[in-house]
């Protein structure tokens, strides 16, 4: 469409920060060497099969996957975000890559390979899922699915939940173990269909977490899945699907991470969410992939496509994101309510440095009577980066007495980068009430200076700042992410004052 | 530009409907003026391969042109029009007054005496002298777009109008345009430079005798100079079968100022484009207007700002009230360049709907490169506070008559931006006698 | 006495505009000082300057605070070394609690000093009867920093902070403009608690009124950007009676 404007790629040149403590930005560029398991290079019927394979999954599987790689075929990728990347070549790409050790798979953690091991240790911080992973029971009220480029390694707390009938598996597992469910609900929120990348991922995705939970249960942890891109030219094609049955709760968190390296990075995942009547499933992300260098070079493309459904009445989804890293987002979180009386929420803070450029967003289709949305974006750009909320709030004829607010409020640190809002605000009943504000500004002079005037250092001061302007989105996280975020807000602003 | 395989059968589809149009208007000849300047055939053929406008297009996402495409148009013919439908369609009684009838000067129907000095107006098939360099270079101009590109290769005529510089001018001019019916394709392009230090009040009414089927495609390209000052407003009141489709460039140079004012109430489909490059320091673009859309209709409203000098201003304020089976658009943006600090931007758009089935799409876009701005928007749709209503109702008034009078409360103050107190009288009067006539249908629903 | 500050001859400019003219100005340990002069004569360019504020350019003179060259410190360094700066207008910081700002900038001092950083139970503890002396609860913490406060908030914030900051040298700003008398009396109350052995306090103030509360040793005039008069704390009553207009720039600082 011809207002997606194509970015200028910045000059790769000229202009490097006078700042040198970007160089250190990233601190979990590192990279291990556990040894692979390649499929071959390239995308075909036979990759699609290989995959299916490997992972020993029944036939109807297969035809699924086979499906979608047929519609992918004839699909093309979308150009509409303002987004700028030079062309992806779908057969330079690996899709399909497991830890050698892992092909046999560990009976516990003590089997698994120690480097792996040590790569979770090296990713320090969120949470005590190092300890977690290491065993140390009760240390943590998270459990913890790890996909470690393309396979599950290891989940934990499985027993503690199996009591109380919840399942947390990677999704590989659950085809093989729980194939009606599986069968009943893939592909129900994000069909094979829906955008190039998630036909991709229908086709090629390895592996993922898959979450059930009973009628009436209350998930007692938080769930966790740590997604790690390790190998090089891999693609990583997570797969997830959450459903929370009639009354009840799960609180999922996702955190991403990715080794620095030059090459760029393909990453497209799917996420599907189903809830059930007065079921509440809350949504977590912090994304911290490789964001690639100050002068662009290398990081993630992130192409995600994430969506729930609130099936049944008075159900509620609630996305809370923050993405800092990654060369390219492209994700647009999204709730579809089709309950009466459901509530969609999407809590959002993106921060663009360098020559990062993220387009993201969310959906609200209101269907249903009486549903309600809040959507609340934070933008923060600095450097050469781009930063795009793009939104669509829909009010359906249907839908009788819908509500949505939707706040989105935009930062910019220096005059190379930008800051865009595009809302699309569809009001088709009457009795809708939508509100929608923007507002774009800069941190001010005299709020530096105050800060600055307490004792705080310039960098502390404008991620006090920046942490201030962000925080109705931050409260939104459950505490074991909470401390990480902030200090990834800092972090990944460092050296863009001034 | 990857196209999708629906898209491209979309395209094809409105390549096609441009051909056909085109072909039923083979007999087209430029105005004797303009035969030299036009570039006819190009502009058809630019046309034909851009076809009509489909959604796959992002300015026209919510606004379905098929209707617009699927009719078969013939050229303008000569109408006959009374004094006494001038005398009503017009917005300010008082005003130098060109009426236009299907698209030519009707020299007989004109109000001409009273044009103050420093101001020359002259049809544009008359006036090709007139014209700047850069003026003729837009008539010249290649285009991708198939409005445009219809407009150049089919062009009826228009206006070229030049106010002097240093001339504040204080007798309002009018432009009427009327159309007589007939599945008529009337295209319009107009020139009008405000000189130095020189203001302006200018007016564009549209409206028609008939209920037929007819387009009009008008074209408009405003600069104002140094510290002057235009005030255009634009009220579209054409036939309900009627399409209506309006591109407005204007160019703004240092301490200039543009006030666009846009009342849609006619037309089945019709849509204005504002698109305003604030080019000087200190210039202000100020945007504002209403539509009121009824049963079957569709109003685009669509502003593209600029700002690529530090110190500008840009506010607009666009409230739509939509009555059973209407829908109206708003797609509003800034687009600040890095250059461009110190940007005081505010964009709103408030949609009220009247009934269940009324539809009101909105896109407030911001685009911005410059840290240092103030930029927002804000955008709110509903009906009716059921408050307000409930106590108009209990101070006896009856609820088709309290709605009536929220609505016109909604709309009212926006009439405050217009400088003529004509115009503001007619408008007024305008809202009234629509909103009497949708609430009687709006109380069934 | 021990010498705190010592301005000479300090010339300064905002955008071309020279604003202070020669300003020479010294402050020992245990004095408090009243600044007063008409508006536009450099008084809060005076505070600005000596707590670094960006965008003035020091074309002359020099300012020396405990032995060291003051114009060589970034705002954050000259904070660290104890000089607080009460703000005329305190800037509102949106989604930043007062109390976190608080903490934060306490900790960002002590490590700069070389002290122990407090975590948040000790803050309270430190906090506590910072806050009853000003009439504050800690509810008021919880609020973002300004935001929202009436001007008597704000200055009770600001002077909460330099309780709790212990500065060497404090400059307070205009901190009595716009406050009631209740609210006056309880900044008042925070100002003198912070009187003692080795510190110093300047007042930069319009009305005599403040210094019914805050006693000075010395009175200085600031007009046209130099200090043309200095006495004792008459002066403040001198001037509320003749006003400035009868001060010429012939005298010379004391």
């Amino acid at each position: 469409m011809n207002t997606a404007a194509k970015m200028p790629t910045p000059p790769a040149d000229n202009v490097i920060n006078k700042d040198t403590q970007l160089d250190k930005t990233y601190k979990y560029g590192f990279s291990s060497d556990i040894e692979m398991d390649y499929a071959p290079k390239g995308l075909n019927e036979d990759i699609v099969r290989l995959i299916s394979e490997k992972k020993g999954e029944p036939e109807w599987m297969l035809e699924w996957r086979l499906n979608a790689f047929r519609i992918w075929q004839n699909m093309v990728e979308p150009n509409w975000a303002k987004l700028g990347y030079p062309p992806i070549d779908y057969n330079d790409i690996y899709y399909y890559a497991a830890p050698k050790s892992q092909k046999e798979k560990p009976k516990s953690l003590d089997e698994v390979d120690p480097e792996l091991l040590a790569v979770y240790e090296k990713l320090g911080i969120p949470l005590k899922e190092q300890e977690v992973l290491a065993g140390v029971e009760g240390t943590s009220n998270v459990a913890i699915d790890a996909v470690f480029d393309s396979v599950s390694v290891a989940t934990t707390f499985k027993d503690k939940l199996a009591e109380m009938g919840v399942i947390f598996c990677p999704i590989s597992e659950a085809i093989r173990d729980y194939p009606e469910l599986v069968k009943k609900y893939l592909g129900t929120v994000v069909p094979q269909g829906d955008n190039f990348f998630a036909a991709l991922n229908c086709a090629v995705f390895t592996d993922g977490s898959f979450v059930y939970i009973p009628k009436g249960v209350r998930c007692p942890m938080e769930l966790s899945t740590y997604f790690r891109i390790n190998a090089r030219d891999t693609g990583q094609f997570e797969r997830t699907l959450i459903i929370a049955d009639d009354d009840s709760y799960v609180s999922y968190l996702e955190g991403c991470t990715a080794p620095q390296r030059d090459e760029n990075q393909l990453h497209a995942a799917v996420v599907e969410l189903v809830a059930m009547k007065n079921a509440e499933i809350k949504y977590s992300t912090v994304q911290n992939w490789y964001p690639g260098d100050e002068n662009g070079k290398g990081g993630i493309y992130n192409f995600v496509t994430k969506r729930g459904t609130c099936k049944g009445e008075r159900s509620k989804i609630s996305w809370t994101q923050v993405e800092t890293g990654s060369a390219v987002t492209w994700k647009y979180p999204s709730c579809i309510l089709e309950g009466d009386y459901s509530v969609g929420e999407f809590y959002s803070v993106a921060v663009t440095n360098n020559c990062q450029q993220a387009d993201t967003g969310t959906k609200m289709i209101h269907k249903g009577k009486n549903t309600s949305s809040t959507i609340i974006s934070k933008g923060i750009s600095a450097g050469r980066s781009n930063n795009t909320y793009r939104g669509l709030v829909h009010i359906f004829p249907e839908a009788e007495n819908a509500r949505n607010y939707t706040e989105c409020d935009s930062l910019l640190m220096g005059n190379k980068c930008g800051a865009h809002t595009v809302p699309y605000i569809r009001a088709h009943n009457n009795t809708a009430n939508l509100e929608h504000e923007a507002t774009t500004s800069k941190i001010s002079d005299e709020q530096l200076f105050y800060c600055r005037q307490r004792g705080l250092s310039e960098e502390d001061s404008v991620s006090l700042i920046v942490n201030g302007f962000a925080k109705d989105v931050m409260q939104q996280l459950p505490m074991e992410f909470a401390v990480e975020a902030q200090k990834l807000l800092g972090i990944s602003l460092e050296g863009s004052v001034g | 530009m990857a196209v999708l395989p629906k898209h491209k059968a979309q395209l094809n589809a409105a390549r096609k409907m441009a051909t056909s149009h085109a072909e039923a208007l083979a007999s087209y000849e430029a105005p004797r003026g303009l035969q030299s300047l036009l570039p006819t055939a190009d502009a058809r053929a630019a046309f034909e391969k851009a076809g009509f406008p489909t959604p796959v297009n992002e300015a026209w996402t919510f606004t379905n042109l098929a209707p617009l495409a699927k009719t078969n148009f013939t050229l303008p013919h000569k109408g006959q029009v009374s004094g006494a439908v001038i005398g009503e369609a017009k917005l300010v009684r008082d005003a130098v007054t060109l009426v236009f009838i299907n698209g030519q000067l009707s020299y007989d129907l004109s109000e001409m005496t009273s044009l103050p000095v420093g101001v020359t107006i002259a049809p544009l098939s008359q006036a090709a002298s007139m014209l700047t360099d850069s003026q003729v270079a837009k008539l010249k101009g290649k285009t991708t777009d198939g409005l445009a590109a219809a407009n150049t290769a089919f062009l009826t005529d228009g206006y070229v109008l030049r106010v002097d510089e240093g001339q504040n001018i204080t007798t309002p001019v009018e432009l009427v345009f009327l159309s007589t019916g007939g599945k008529q394709a009337i295209n319009l392009k107009t020139f009008i430079t405000v000189g130095k230090g020189s203001t302006l009040e200018l007016s564009e009414v549209y409206h028609s005798t008939s209920e037929e089927a007819y387009w009009h495609n008008s074209v408009t390209y405003i600069d104002v100079a140094q510290n002057g000052q235009l005030h255009f407003t634009r009220k579209q009141d054409e036939g309900t079968e009627a399409f209506h489709t309006a591109e407005v460039h204007t160019t703004l140079q240092r301490d200039a100022s543009f006030y666009g004012f846009v009342a849609n109430l006619g037309s089945k489909i019709a849509r204005t484009m504002f698109e305003t490059n604030v080019a000087g320091h200190n210039a202000s673009a100020n945007l504002a207007g209403f539509s009121l859309t009824g049963k079957g209709q569709h109003h685009n409203t669509s502003t593209h700002t600029l700002h690529g000098v530090e110190h500008t201003n840009a506010n607009q304020i666009f409230r739509n009230v939509v009555a059973e089976g209407g829908h109206s658009v708003f797609m509003g943006k800034y687009h600040v360049l890095a250059e461009a600090q110190h940007t005081d931007a505010a964009m709103l758009n408030q949609n009220l709907l009247l009934a269940p089935s009324a539809k009101a799409d909105s896109k407030p876009e911001l685009e911005i490169y410059a840290d240092d701005v103030k930029c927002s928007h804000g955008a709110t749709t509903g009906k009716l506070d059921e408050t307000a209503l409930f106590y108009l109702q209990a101070r006896g008034i009856d609820k088709s008559t309290a709605m009536a009078m929220l609505t016109e409360g909604f709309i009212d103050d926006l009439l405050n931006a217009l400088p003529n107190s004509q115009a503001r009288e007619r408008l007024h009067d305008a809202i009234h006698r629509w909103l009497g006539r949708s609430m009687s249908t709006s109380m069934k629903g | 006495m021990t010498e705190l500050l010592n301005i000479e001859n300090l010339h300064a400019r905002v955008e071309e505009k020279e604003i202070l003219k020669g300003l020479s100005l010294k402050v020992n340990a245990g004095e408090v000082h009243a600044i007063m002069g008409p508006n536009g004569s450099g008084k809060s360019t005076l505070a600005s300057v000596l707590a670094g504020k960006p965008g003035y350019e020091i074309t002359e003179g020099s300012v020396n605070f405990q032995g060291e060259d003051l114009l060589e410190f970034e705002a954050e360094e000259r904070a660290q070394k104890g000089i607080f700066l009460g703000f005329q207008y305190p800037v509102e910081i949106p989604g930043v609690n007062s109390m976190y700002f608080l903490r934060t900038a306490l900790n960002a001092q002590r490590k700069a000093r070389g002290e122990e950083e407090l975590d948040g139970i000790d803050f309270m503890d430190f906090i506590q009867d910072k806050l009853e002396l000003l009439d504050m609860n800690t509810e008021f913490l919880k609020r973002p920093v300004n935001v929202g406060f009436s001007g008597g908030e704000k200055k009770r914030h600001e002077t909460l902070q330099m309780c709790a900051l212990n500065p060497t040298l404090a400059l307070l700003d205009e901190t009595d403009s716009g406050l009631d008398i209740d609210a006056l009396q309880i900044v008042s109350r925070g100002v003198n608690a912070m009187r003692g052995e080795g510190k110093a306090i300047v007042l930069i103030t319009h009305y005599q009124r403040l210094l019914d509360y805050i006693e000075p040793d010395f009175v200085h005039v600031l007009k046209d950007g130099q200090i043309i008069k200095s006495g004792d704390k008459t002066l403040a009553t001198e001037l509320e009676k003749e006003g400035y207009s009868g001060l010429t720039n012939e005298t010379t600082a004391a």
